[in-house]
Parts: C-alpha cells; sequence; structure tokens
C-alpha cells in the first residue's frame, strides 16, 4: 500500500517539477499520469505494489471529491438564479455528443 | 460546546461519515445511478456546514486534506489506460476519432448554450469541464478562471445523467452495441457512465473506462490552451 503510495506520489511530484519548470497550463496530476504510464510502457509491466494501490485508493474516489463539491455553497446565489438553465444545457447537450461519438465507432462497420 | 467545530479533526470525521452514509444507502438501494455515494456525502456535509454555521473557509482545513487526494487518483489513471492502450491497439484510429469528436461535440454545444443563455465567462469555462472525471475537472477549473465546486457539481450531475439517459438513447437510435455504448458512456459520462457500464457487461466496461480515461486526458491538455 504504502510503497504504491509512494510511487503515485512520485510522479505526481514530478509533474509539478516539469509544470513549473516548462510553465505548462497543465495539471500537474496529468502530466504525472503520462510520466506514470511512459515508466510502465518501458518497463512493460506494472508494479505490484502499484497496482495494489491502485486497486485500493480508486474506489474512494467520491469520498475525495466531497469536499470540493461543498464548495457549491459558496455558490448560493448562482445556483438560485441559474439552476434550472444549467440543468437543462447538461442534458441537451449530452445528446449530440453521444449519438456523434456512437455514429464514429459504427462507421464503416457492419452490425448485426 | 460548539468550539469542536473548528477543530480540524471533528470535519475529517465528519467527511468521512457522510461518506460512509452514502456508500450504506447506495448498497441498501441496490446500487442506482440517480443516488451515488457521492451526492449523499455532498448533501450531509453541506447540510452539516449549514447547520453548524461553519464557513467553508473553516471547513476548507480539513477538506484538503482530503481531496489532495485526487491527485494521486489522476496518476494512478495511467494504470487502466495502459492495459486498455494494449488491448485495443488495433481500433486506435476510431476510438481516437471517436473520444476528440464526440466530447468536442457535447462541450462545444454546452459551451455554446451557456454563452447564449447565461453569458457569465466563469461559468462557460466550468462548462467546458462537465464531460471529464472530477479529479481532473477540478484541477482543470483550478487553472483556467473557472470555478472548481461548481465543476465538480456539473460533472455528477452530468454523470447522472448520462448514466440514466445514454443507453436508453441509443437503443432508441438503434446503436446500442457494446463498444459504441460503452465508448458514448465513458466519452459523455466519465466515471459515473463508467459504473454504468459495468453493470451492461466486460466489453462495455473496458471501452468506456478507457474512452473516460482518454477524454480526460485529452481536456485537460487541450483545454487550457483554448480558454
Amino acid at each position: 500500500m504504502l510503497t504504491g503510495l509512494f510511487y503515485l506520489l512520485i510522479f505526481l511530484s514530478l509533474g509539478e517539477l516539469i509544470r513549473l519548470s516548462a510553465g505548462l497550463p497543465v495539471p500537474a496530476s496529468i502530466i504525472g499520469m503520462i510520466m506514470l504510464l511512459i515508466f510502465i510502457t518501458i518497463k512493460s509491466r506494472i508494479p505490484k505494489s502499484l497496482a495494489i494501490t491502485a486497486t485500493q485508493i480508486t474506489p474512494l474516489l467520491p469520498l475525495f471529491i466531497i469536499p470540493v463539491s461543498a464548495g457549491l455553497i459558496t455558490q448560493k446565489e448562482l445556483l438560485a438564479e441559474y439552476g434550472w438553465q444549467l440543468l437543462i444545457i447538461l442534458t441537451i447537450s449530452l445528446i449530440p455528443g453521444v449519438l456523434v461519438t456512437a455514429l464514429i465507432m459504427r462507421m464503416g462497420k457492419t452490425h448485426d | 460546546m460548539t468550539e469542536v467545530f473548528n477543530y480540524p479533526g471533528f470535519w475529517l470525521m465528519a467527511t468521512v461519515g457522510a461518506y460512509l452514509s452514502g456508500l450504506t444507502l447506495y448498497q441498501r438501494l441496490g446500487q442506482p445511478s440517480y443516488a451515488p455515494p457521492v451526492m449523499t456525502g455532498f448533501i450531509l456535509i453541506t447540510a452539516a456546514l449549514l447547520a453548524t454555521d461553519t464557513s467553508y473557509a473553516e471547513y476548507r482545513l480539513s477538506g484538503d486534506m482530503i481531496s489532495f487526494f485526487l491527485g494521486p487518483v489522476v496518476v494512478a489513471l495511467a494504470i487502466p489506460l495502459y492495459q486498455h492502450l494494449h488491448t485495443m491497439k488495433r481500433q486506435l484510429l476510431r476510438i481516437f476519432l471517436a473520444v476528440t469528436i464526440g466530447s468536442a461535440t457535447t462541450v462545444a454545444c454546452a459551451v455554446l448554450m451557456t454563452d447564449y443563455w447565461i453569458g457569465i465567462e466563469a461559468i462557460s469555462n466550468t462548462m467546458a469541464t462537465k464531460s471529464i472525471t472530477t479529479p481532473v475537472a477540478v484541477a482543470l477549473a483550478e487553472d483556467m478562471n473557472a470555478i472548481p465546486a461548481l465543476a465538480a457539481a456539473f460533472v455528477m450531475i452530468t454523470g447522472i445523467i448520462g448514466a440514466m439517459m445514454i443507453p436508453a438513447l441509443l437503443k432508441l437510435t438503434k446503436m446500442s452495441d457494446p463498444q459504441s455504448t460503452g465508448m458514448a458512456l465513458g466519452v459523455c459520462a466519465h466515471a459515473v457512465g463508467t459504473s454504468r457500464a459495468a453493470e451492461l457487461g466486460q466489453e462495455y466496461a473496458a471501452y468506456s473506462a478507457m474512452a473516460m480515461t482518454l477524454t480526460a486526458s485529452l481536456h485537460a491538455i487541450i483545454l487550457p490552451w483554448l480558454l
């Protein structure tokens, strides 16, 4: 567990280091993920400790999100004013995206 | 007595408790996509903050300790990405097109509708992060003049609506094969869509997980340059 977490923290810090030194607008965690992907690809296997930690930490995602989402209480006025519009936009905008994605997946293929 | 509400350990306890309650409820109800643990947890914590008259700034002292772990979770996405890139090499171009064009379509619709209807730049920017998994959306929102809390809410709501609507919509348009459905769930409804895909079957789940990870990485790299 801890060894795997150590790996993740190394790549997260590496991501931040690259972000700062290259002045990239991309989040440190994403750069860290790409670095880790390169690392695994070069090794052509996933270190066991890393696989264990990932399967333990990933299901806890909702817990990690709760504090961020609680920040919504600072946006009360905005939600009171635009809540319904936002909900409608979120629903309607899904439809074209879903249809386009499915169409591309089926282009030039024969299906039953 | 009420000083306990200023103690960071109290809010750590409360947040973990809210999550566990959400998880228990979700499992008792038979894991429905309309009641993800994050939503129940969010409602409980928000209610507790309002009831105890605790400001968000105070809560963040504890909250940030917990949400820091979003970073390691994003780094760990390299693992499913590696596993799926390996098994889906032959369809790489098709998958790449579906992810880029599909997600660009839904995001463009949302941003244009927001511009037209609401016209506040910070909200439009936040809309752009709606179809990517929360840890990435939040990290992005912090970097690009958007509102992280609103991003978390948009992502959560998109996930719930998508998980309920996408399989039905594709059945209606007769495009409901496992690969298309999985991709659409992953591209448009990220992690919540992926857990819906997992209920539908293994092939759905594999495509959805891969689509979700690719969408998040692509957006994280491209969006900051566009806005």
